[in-house]
């Protein structure tokens, strides 16, 4: 049973990416911005969100680096690399194809 | 996949794990202030934190097999428990060790003994074109065993092999004789009688010296002639690049040395042979048999190398129309041929007997007749036998495989005649 807020399946790692487009976070901040940005209605799991981070990390997608947080902790912030760029780019347009053709599906009277 | 990365991993698996524990408790700390922020009392906010993060043990797993071989490492994990467990059991290991040690041997010695007189073809060029042909007698027949009872008088290969169409030569050998090498050591060697043709149909060729031509056969005990395996020639002569010409004796007769056979070549069988003499001195080698001279006496194994494009069936076709023809001088007597791709397979079927050593130094024989009885069908001596009189003959035909009492239908018997059974031939009876 899917609850209220669940990401649309396998859109994690764009929506990661996307969080990632504007600046380097770590990964409360990642979560928290997927969170603020969709108005509080998507909410990510992170039981999911760092090991997708990990995977990506993995991919040469992300860059990661220590540093220090807003409240001066120990933090491991996330950056795009260009191979991430290219990906959340190619993510971006097979979604904006795949969510229109959902629409024009529901709209059909 | 950033295979490297992983690899590296494997050797920073602490830091990681460090790594990963103060990356989720960064994000536990920050859920927390925030809950704070939102007026939950300390320790609750805490807690509601922890409620919805989830189980972090699962997650630091989860994050943990990204970066390792999981497969790999399973495996790995999977092999030191079982290693573990063996070591507790000891007794357990090493009866299931040498249980699966005895049952791959076994399997190998198996296969390796299957494949090296099986279903390996000869050692010899073209040997996809090598046939052999066995006799199968049946109805009531009377018939002199010198061997087995497939196997051919001389009179029967020159038949097949001046009337054949298939062949492009037929040659004729007598497995297993036993002879001596005369010297100051005597020496027991296992040779081969063979019809003159034998190695040109076989395409091989003499390391030193010559081998047989027709003329060697022309005429029993014409042409006391022997050619020598390399192996008998290097350990017994020293290699002596001048042994051809020289004399030697074999059970007391003496032979010219004409040549040297390749290295390696031993023959059709699965024991190797030292010598070869012609099939006409067989009289020489064995004094008390003219097996020659008998017609009715199987000797001999054929073997022929089929002509370009002939097929199997065809080789039966024609091989059989002379058998039938021969079967016209036997009243009663009908004859199949069991004709297959040669391989170095087993003794052709060597049958069991008993031969007495002891008295074979010399290699002669003095066995008496043999009476062997036979009912109907009987696939090349496989039938029901049952044999008569005293089997103990001191024969020159060795058998590698003898040297075992027989039992022949469950019933004991003296001996079963077979190849090694003697120089005298059973003699099947009505």
């Amino acid at each position: 049973m899917e609850k209220q807020g669940d990401l649309v399946q396998g859109t994690l790692d764009m929506l990661v990416l996307k969080a990632l487009a504007r600046g380097a976070k770590h990964g409360y901040g990642v979560a928290e911005w997927i969170h603020e940005s969709s108005n509080d209605v998507l909410h990510v799991e992170e039981g999911a969100l760092y090991p997708a981070l990990h995977r990506l990390e993995l991919k040469g997608l992300l860059s990661a680096e220590w540093g220090a947080s807003e409240n001066n902790r120990r933090a491991k912030y996330y950056a795009l690399t260009a191979a991430g760029r290219k990906k959340l780019a190619e993510e971006a347009e097979y979604w904006r194809r795949m969510s229109a053709a959902i629409a024009r599906v529901m709209q059909m009277a | 996949m950033n295979y490297w990365m992983r690899v590296q991993a494997l050797f920073k698996r602490k830091q990681l794990n460090r790594d990963l524990e103060d990356e989720l408790a960064f994000h536990l700390a920050m859920r927390e202030a925030k809950n704070r922020t939102r007026g939950i009392d300390g320790q609750e906010a805490r807690y509601a934190a922890r409620r919805q993060f989830g189980n972090v043990t699962r997650i630091k797993e989860a994050c943990h097999e990204a970066w390792s071989f999981v497969g790999l490492e399973t495996t790995w994990r999977d092999l030191r428990y079982g290693a573990r467990a063996l070591a507790k059991n000891a007794g357990f290991t090493i009866v299931a060790v040498l249980a699966i040690a005895l049952g791959i041997g076994v399997n190998t010695g198996l296969f390796s003994v299957l494949n090296g007189v099986a279903l390996k073809l000869l050692p010899i060029p073209r040997a996809e074109q090598m046939v052999s042909v066995d006799q199968i007698f049946h109805g009531k027949l009377q018939r002199n065993v010198h061997g087995e009872l497939g196997l051919f008088s001389y009179a029967e290969y020159k038949n097949y092999r001046a009337n054949n169409h298939v062949f492009s030569g037929l040659l004729a050998y007598a497995p297993f004789l036993e002879a001596t090498l005369g010297g100051e050591n005597l020496k027991q060697l296992l040779g081969a009688e063979t019809s003159c043709n034998f190695f040109d149909v076989l395409g091989e060729r003499p390391a030193l010296g010559r081998v047989f031509v027709e003329s060697d056969c022309s005429a029993p005990g014409a042409s006391p002639v022997v050619v020598l395996s390399d192996h008998l020639w290097r350990s017994r002569f020293g290699a002596d690049p001048t042994v051809v010409g020289k004399s030697v004796s074999l059970n007391r007769a003496k032979f010219i040395v004409i040549g040297v056979a390749a290295p390696g070549f031993g023959g059709l069988d699965p024991w190797p042979s030292e010598f070869w003499a012609p099939v006409t001195m067989q009289k020489a080698l064995e004094p008390d048999r003219d097996l020659l001279e008998e017609d009715n006496t199987g000797w001999l194994a054929l073997l022929g190398r089929m002509r370009g494009g002939i097929s199997l069936e065809e080789v039966r076709a024609d091989l059989g129309v002379i058998a039938g023809r021969i079967d016209q001088q036997y009243p009663g007597r009908t004859t199949t041929l069991a004709i297959h791709a040669r391989s170095l397979r087993a003794a052709r079927r060597t049958e069991r007997g008993v031969w007495d050593r002891s008295s074979g130094a010399g290699g002669r024989g003095t066995g008496s007749a043999n009476r062997v009885r036979e009912r109907g069908e009987s696939p090349a001596g496989e039938g029901l036998r049952q044999t008569e009189g005293n089997c103990h003959p001191a024969g020159n035909r060795g058998d590698p495989l003898a040297h075992r009492p027989a039992v022949v239908d469950g019933e004991s018997a003296d001996c079963v005649f077979g190849r090694s059974a003697g120089v005298t031939p059973g003699v099947l009876v009505d």
